[in-house]
């Protein structure tokens, strides 16, 4: 297992270098440059932008600069906010507990939805059930997450008021229970789509497992249908799934930040949403690493995970 | 149908189960079909049928629900007719998903071939590149590209190419690499030229057929991602409609006139699944894989 | 002796697109307590769907009889409700599979698979399930039982996952053995071992065996009994010395002839010229007929021939055998 780790961890700081490399090339792709802010201020001559491009050592070669920027990276200076003045990392991190919680609560309600969807899809396949379950993935996946919650909005808190349009709390109403009333809603959209991937892959690695010999043999011992699909038949399954739960986080960040705009959320994707707006790029691009960091470390963690789960890794 | 008979599915297929499968795959392929189809028709040629223009302001009639009086669709807040709205909007839309579809593919084929072909250090890379790419999420890639961008029709179809080409890319070359491989291993075993031909014949086909069906599924997800930034105003700019667009506006109406957002985001629903189904029908046609099951 | 499973004509049959298909016809036999019965044909015979349809674990749609007598009761398995089945499998009749590689839960440990069936047939907690199943490793002859106990399929040799297996199959102490090919995907040194114990495990317990394979080595082997079986019919049934000494039916010698022996080297292979015909299209008559040096237009390709008693013990399904014998 150490080698196979060793190996993985190797890749991700490989990844991280090039991460880090297109973050560095965006930055410099921003209209303006590093220099966007002082550029918009009154005043400001041609000799004294040139004096701050050099403070700013904005005139020694690329890779130079690209390692001091990777070097503040690092140690966690990312920069200041054009808002507020802010250092970048502590404003991002204000706003990471809302998506956390966001993302944690979706996945989990989406995982247990789809492992049962899916499960049931392969153990009666093409039943009514299934047939529905698949077509029903496929439009699930083919709706604009963002217009998903407007109806949702619509029908819940406009129509029925059963849920809050948005926002983390009522106004004076700061209790557990209020926050819970105003998370279902994001966190319902949000799992909309992991439940549809996550329940056809369940599916087709269920249906694969389900054909193995292993899973004959433990019928011909004879043991209750329930521990077969279970123990022996969906343990098997959800290996390949830890690997999916990764690869899926970016698609999980980017439906959040939709999700958080609908229903103004304030998670990082608002912040970013509102960073653009005001054209905050140390925010922004920011964020764009964060987010990349997080899918790199994210990715990581489930190949770990894999390697703890699946005996024929974890045992040399 | 007990979890024995799902496990000792020895040789033998299950009475029908093949055939409804097969069946049931080929209908929904030929309900996207059928679904595009439909709207690139209703989108080109509709306005021509349409007494109503989409630029057309008519304060007196705004907010007509739709199915009541003359708007079959009804009208927006400035009084312009929905259905009207709806097919230009759907040109644009329709339009950005196939070109940036286009772009990714060409891109992305070009850095497979290259990376499946001479392999080595630069193709180890050039993949690299890729997973690098693929852990910034699109959205937020997207968002900020648009954000330094001026927001014309062709750069927003370029910047969604940009966040579209890596799957491509990964995908030919996969097999491309497959393709050098067994031609080495071939080589090895010292076939004779016809056999390699075959192979070749074999190889390419199975590489077509991989990025006709990623091409299909990229158009899906072209369409979404326009609408997501266009919503969130950082795409097609008014006064040219898209469907995305139709949908910001709708935004502060959602209470008065919920057909405004339902409407647009009914269309765009309509061509995702449409193209979503179709991908998901040719991939069952196309894979060999599955044929062998 | 007394008869322990009782086949009695039994078919099972495959609803496919193409039509129905007749993967076993008619097929009766007898196992005896204590008896080690070889099911013997080539690939598409129907061997392996037989065994399948004792368990039960088949698709097929299965007719007939098939009767399990054991000291308190005698049921017939293909009338039994579901639940009742499950109690019998993996107890009374157990099943071991012809890929050890596979056939073996790759995330849980040996202990874990061989405890399974005796927690749930027979109720015992885990320490006793644990303990019960270091003995069994013991008794397969897998060295280092105790730690063993801890480890998983993918660290053990083809070898000893079949071990693994025949442990998994006595752990409720089963009056029938069934093994489906459990030697041919393994080497033939081990192939040899694998024999040799369940010689004497048959020995030790007394439980039936049902030796299904294609090697007729093997079966010389361990067998009292053989049955052959062709295109899913049996067409010869013998105990071991008449089959091999007097084959009766053409199928059968010419399967014996193919088998190289060391002795005769300036000989060629004789092997059985044709191939075995497809299940969904069956000749009319005999089914051996068309790849029968004996066959006769008129008699062997007319109707499907009876199996008709030789002897006592001796069955053959051929309408020739009487003249070939003579000849």
């Amino acid at each position: 297992m150490s080698l196979y780790l060793i190996r993985r961890v190797g890749q991700s700081l490989v990844l991280l270098l090039l991460v880090s490399a297109i973050g560095f090339a965006l930055i410099h792709l921003a209209p303006g440059g590093p220099l966007a802010q002082f550029t918009l201020t009154p005043g400001m001559t041609s000799a004294d932008l040139a004096r701050i491009a050099h403070q700013m050592g904005l005139d020694r070669p690329l890779p130079i600069q690209y390692w001091e920027w990777f070097r503040r990276l690092l140690v966690g200076d990312w920069g200041l906010s054009y808002r507020d003045n802010q250092p970048v990392l502590a404003v991002i991190g204000s706003h990471v507990p809302a998506t956390l919680e966001l993302m944690i609560t979706s996945t989990l309600v989406a995982v247990l939805l789809g492992t049962w969807i899916g499960v049931l899809g392969a153990l009666r396949r093409y039943s009514v059930f299934d047939y529905l379950a698949t077509v029903g993935a496929m439009v699930a996946l083919s709706l604009p997450t963002f217009w998903f919650g407007l109806v949702v909005i619509y029908a819940f808190s406009v129509k029925l008021a059963w849920l809050p349009a948005g926002g983390l709390y009522t106004i004076g109403d700061g209790s557990f229970l209020d926050y819970l009333h105003h998370l279902i809603g994001p966190a319902l959209v949000l799992a909309l789509v992991t439940v549809a991937i996550w329940s056809r892959y369940m599916r087709s690695s269920m249906l694969e497992v389900t054909n193995q010999d292993f899973v004959r043999t433990a019928i011909a011992k004879g043991l209750p249908r329930r521990v077969v699909i279970i123990r022996h038949a969906l343990r098997n399954a959800l290996l390949p799934m830890i690997t999916l739960a990764g690869l899926q986080l970016p698609t999980l960040l980017g439906g959040a930040l939709v999700t958080e705009t609908i229903f103004t959320w304030p998670g990082m994707g608002r912040l970013f949403l509102d960073s653009i707006g005001y054209r905050d790029y140390p925010v922004v691009m920011g964020l764009l690493m964060f987010t990349a960091l997080l899918v790199l470390l994210g990715n990581l963690a489930a190949d770990m995970l894999y390697a703890v789960y699946d005996p024929r890794i974890r045992i040399d | 149908m007990t979890l024995a008979s799902a496990s000792t599915e020895i040789a033998v297929p299950r009475r029908g189960g093949r055939g409804a499968r097969r069946f049931a795959r080929h209908r929904l392929a030929l309900v996207g079909s059928c679904t595009i189809l439909f709207l690139i028709i209703a989108s080109a040629l509709g306005p021509y049928i349409n007494p109503y223009d989409d630029l057309h302001i008519d304060i007196l009639h705004r907010f007509q629900p739709p199915f009541v009086g003359l708007h079959l669709l009804g009208t927006d807040q400035l009084g312009r007719d929905m259905l009207a709205r709806l097919e230009m909007a759907g040109r644009i839309s329709l339009t950005v998903g196939f070109s940036a579809m286009a772009l990714s593919i060409a891109f992305g084929t070009i850095i497979g071939v290259v990376a499946g072909f001479y392999g080595g250090i630069l193709g180890a890379v050039l993949m690299r590149l890729v997973d690098a790419v693929l852990c910034f999420p699109s959205i937020f890639l997207l968002l900020a590209l648009a954000a330094f961008v001026e927001p014309t029709l062709l750069s927003i179809t370029v910047i969604i190419a940009a966040t579209a080409w890596m799957e491509v890319a990964r995908l030919v070359e996969a097999q491309i690499r497959a393709l050098r491989d067994r031609d080495f291993a071939v080589a090895a075993v010292a076939l004779g030229a016809s056999d390699r031909m075959i192979m070749f014949r074999e190889l390419i086909p199975n590489a077509i057929a991989a990025v006709i069906v990623a091409a299909t599924l990229n158009v899906a997800r072209a369409i979404l991602l326009e609408s997501y930034i266009s919503f969130l105003g950082y795409g097609i700019q008014p006064p040219i409609p898209s469907w995305g667009n139709m949908l910001n506006n709708a935004q502060e109406y959602l209470v008065s006139a919920p057909w405004l957002a339902i409407i647009p985001g009914a269309a765009i629903t309509l061509a995702v699944t449409g193209f979503n189904f179709l991908g998901d029908g040719l991939r069952d046609a196309l894979d060999p894989r599955l044929d062998v099951r | 002796m007394s008869a322990v499973l009782e086949v009695v004509d039994l078919s099972v049959q495959f609803h496919t697109d193409a039509g129905v298909v007749p993967a076993v016809n008619g097929v009766s036999f007898t196992l005896d307590r204590g008896e080690t019965l070889a099911l013997v044909g080539e690939s598409g015979s129907g061997k392996s769907v037989t065994s399948l349809a004792i368990m039960r674990l088949t698709t097929g749609r299965v007719r007939g009889h098939v009767v399990l007598r054991e000291a308190d009761a005698q049921r017939d398995l293909l009338s039994l409700p579901e639940p009742e089945m499950r109690e019998i499998r993996g107890s009374r009749i157990a099943m071991i599979f012809q890929e050890p590689a596979t056939s073996l839960n790759p995330v849980l440990t040996l202990g874990e698979q061989i405890a399974e069936p005796m927690r749930y047939h027979r109720n015992m907690n885990r320490a006793a399930a644990w303990r019960e199943a270091e003995r069994l490793l013991d008794l397969v002859g897998i060295p280092d039982a105790c730690r063993r106990l801890a480890s998983y399929p993918h660290q053990l040799s083809g070898g000893m996952r079949q071990r693994a297996m025949i442990a998994i199959a006595l752990a409720c102490e089963p009056a029938v053995l069934i093994a489906d090919e459990p030697t041919t995907a393994l080497d033939v040194t081990v192939q040899a071992q694998i024999l040799e114990l369940l010689r004497e495990l048959q020995a030790r317990t007394g439980m039936a065996l049902m030796f299904i394979t294609h090697n007729l080595g093997v079966v010389a082997e361990i067998a009292d009994k053989v049955v052959v079986m062709y295109a899913g019919r049996v067409v010869e049934q013998a105990p071991l010395r008449p089959l091999f000494e007097r084959p009766l039916m053409p199928y059968t010698s010419g399967l014996l002839r193919s088998v190289p022996r060391l002795t005769s080297v300036r000989e060629k292979l004789t092997a059985i010229p044709g191939n075995v015909p497809d299940p969904a299209h069956l000749p009319d008559g005999c089914s051996f007929a068309p790849r029968c040096e004996h066959a006769v237009a008129g008699r062997c390709d007319a109707t499907v021939p009876d199996l008709e008693a030789a002897d006592a013990e001796h069955l053959v399904r051929c309408v020739r055998w009487q003249e070939l014998v003579a000849a």
